[in-house]
């Protein structure tokens, strides 16, 4: 079936809203060119779900939703698996202002973390997201939420302790 | 919070706060929405995860029958909404010699039509995508689909709306018609918590003996095994068994299930270790009777002894394949009959245990067709106009 779009409101809520979504996808992907490919994805879901959204006050959400899942079904794919995986950080692009070494490090940690507990500490450490808010998004129990942040915390507890440029940043505050 | 909930919140925000970005255009937007619509009318054809229509034998089919009820005819392998195929060669579709009408139910728009033809108005508002006798009424999904969720509602046999849900997949019904599973869902809305809750009932009873049980996630019922019922997670979550009682089971092996036959006692679905690749196991022991790479798999013929899949011809699943269930052999004839009418692609659900059917549209008319597993074409109904806002969805058997 062929409909046609209201692409306006969507274009509209796409201008100013776009960011936030590159924000949240660079934070899960670790990388501009997948965030990007992974917003695009997600844009054009939601595209094509615009006039099935009753509520258009809940978009954002519904967004991230979207997000998050496809983040999820790509790193599934057969090819994603194929990839390499190191211990080494990948290349970054320029760091933004104020953006020290301690925050470096604990960029580092988060890079390592396993894709899904990743989603955990990106909805709940930047998106703020309650543990039942993350639960919800990422189609996983709050309990899971739970033990996946409680355990990042306490790696990131651990590699503190062993990196001295946190641990002073620690203590300067 | 504590210190290194701190740093992490801080790091995290500083390390995108001021990063730029190039704006996404908007005709880049819709070109990958485009991509993702074929993709979708793709799978759409394969049926795997989502079945969307099952019919069972109800008690009292009254909501309105021009006719007396049906005797309907049962459930299938994962039915699907017919996607509209134009064949690429000249074909008349009024040339295709003229056979028996279809031995499934199907609904005709928003029309149950009885095996006989016994037509039945269904009071659905929306596109109707599935549809289960149920309770001396019906379960009716439409088409209101939102991110993997669709509506839901269950009508009494006078027409009234005994409930209303939003839902995932399609219902499935038991080999032996007696039971009907359904999942009655959270609405895929954002914002909103809940929950996934299977319940399995008695699709001609009057609702006693219904369980259910949370799974918690997004699922697409596939079909019922003796006393369990068999899905597959709407997101890459695998294949799962529950009798709804206890914690359900992973089956061994699969990434998805499409389809299974209780005859046999086998599952068709995707391998874990290679999602390209379709295969037939024993979901109990885990026990591979063959896999195909490049190939989708389907739903099983009613007796069992065949499969329905897709075959990649080098764009990803497209193409119906037929193969012996035991063995893998594939059954060359149905794509040969296809082709000989220039249709590469088309949606088929299992009629009977040797014939498939699929709506043909050709230009501005469509009509439904049999292929027979001997490569055998014929037409099934009159040749009609096409209407894309009038869909044929089929019944199939458990």
């Amino acid at each position: 079936m062929t409909r046609e779009r209201p692409t306006t409101d969507f274009e509209s809520w796409l201008s100013a809203r776009e960011p936030a979504l590159q924000r949240t996808a660079l934070l899960l992907t670790g990388d501009p060119h997948s965030a990007q490919d992974l917003v695009q994805t997600t844009l054009a879901k939601l595209y094509l779900a615009w006039d099935r959204i009753d509520d258009h006050e809940h978009v954002d959400a519904y967004a991230r939703r979207v997000l998050v899942n496809e983040h999820r079904s790509a790193w599934r794919r057969p090819w994603r698996r194929r990839e390499v995986v190191t211990d080494a950080v990948p290349d970054r692009d320029l760091p933004a202002p104020g953006y020290d070494d301690a925050h470096d490090a604990v960029w580092a940690f988060v890079a390592t973390l396993p894709p899904r507990q990743r989603a955990v500490i990106v909805l709940r450490y930047y998106e703020d997201l309650t543990e039942a808010e993350t639960a919800d998004v990422l189609g996983i129990a709050v309990g899971t939420v739970k033990s996946q942040a409680s355990r990042a915390i306490a790696s990131l507890r651990s590699h503190v302790d062993q990196h001295p440029e946190i641990s002073d940043r620690k203590e300067e505050r | 919070m504590t210190d290194p909930e701190r740093l992490l919140t801080e790091a995290l925000h500083r390390r995108v706060e001021d990063t730029t970005y190039h704006p996404t255009p908007l005709h880049d937007v819709v070109a990958t929405a485009r991509g993702i619509r074929r993709r979708r009318r793709g799978r759409a054809v394969l049926a795997m995860a989502a079945a969307v229509v099952v019919v069972t034998v109800p008690t009292a089919v009254v909501l309105g029958t021009d006719d007396a009820p049906s005797p309907t005819r049962p459930t299938g392998p994962p039915p699907w909404v017919t996607e509209r195929q134009t064949p690429s060669s000249g074909i008349d579709l009024s040339d295709l010699e003229r056979g028996a009408p279809p031995r499934v139910d199907y609904v005709d728009g928003r029309t149950y039509v009885g095996y006989g033809g016994a037509r039945t108005p269904l009071p659905a508002r929306y596109g109707i995508s599935a549809v289960t006798p149920y309770h001396g009424g019906f379960l009716v999904a439409d088409t209101r689909y939102f991110e993997g969720s669709l509506g839901l509602t269950q009508y009494d046999g006078s027409g009234g709306t005994v409930g209303e849900w939003c839902s995932t997949g399609s219902p499935v019904v038991s080999g032996d018609q007696l039971q009907t599973a359904y999942v009655t869902a959270v609405c895929r809305k954002s914002g909103e918590t809940g929950s996934f809750v299977i319940h399995r009932g008695i699709a001609s009873g009057m609702g006693e003996g219904e369980t259910s049980q949370n799974v918690g996630r997004p699922v697409s019922l596939v079909g019922i095994l003796g006393d369990r019922i068999v899905y597959t997670g709407q997101f890459g979550e695998g294949a799962w068994m529950t009798d709804l009682v206890s914690q359900p089971a992973a089956i061994a092996g699969l990434a998805s299930v499409a389809g299974v036959n209780e005859q046999t006692g086998l599952a068709t679905g995707q391998r874990a270790d290679s999602p390209d690749t379709g295969v037939v196991l024993d979901p109990e022991t885990g026990d591979v009777r063959w896999s195909e790479p490049g190939t989708t798999l389907g739903g099983f013929a009613p007796d069992g002894e065949h499969v329905l899949g897709l075959v990649d011809q080098g764009d990803g699943p497209c193409c119906p394949a037929v193969f012996d269930a035991d063995s893998g052999d594939p059954v060359p004839a149905v794509a040969d009959a296809l082709a000989s009418l220039g249709v590469v692609q088309l949606p088929l659900v299992w009629e009977d245990d040797s014939h498939l059917l699929g709506v043909l549209t050709h230009g501005e008319r469509r009509a439904i067709v049999r292929v027979g597993l001997d490569g055998r074409i014929t037409r099934a109904s009159a040749v009609l106009a096409a209407d894309s806002n009038h869909d044929i969805v089929f019944a199939a058997h458990p």
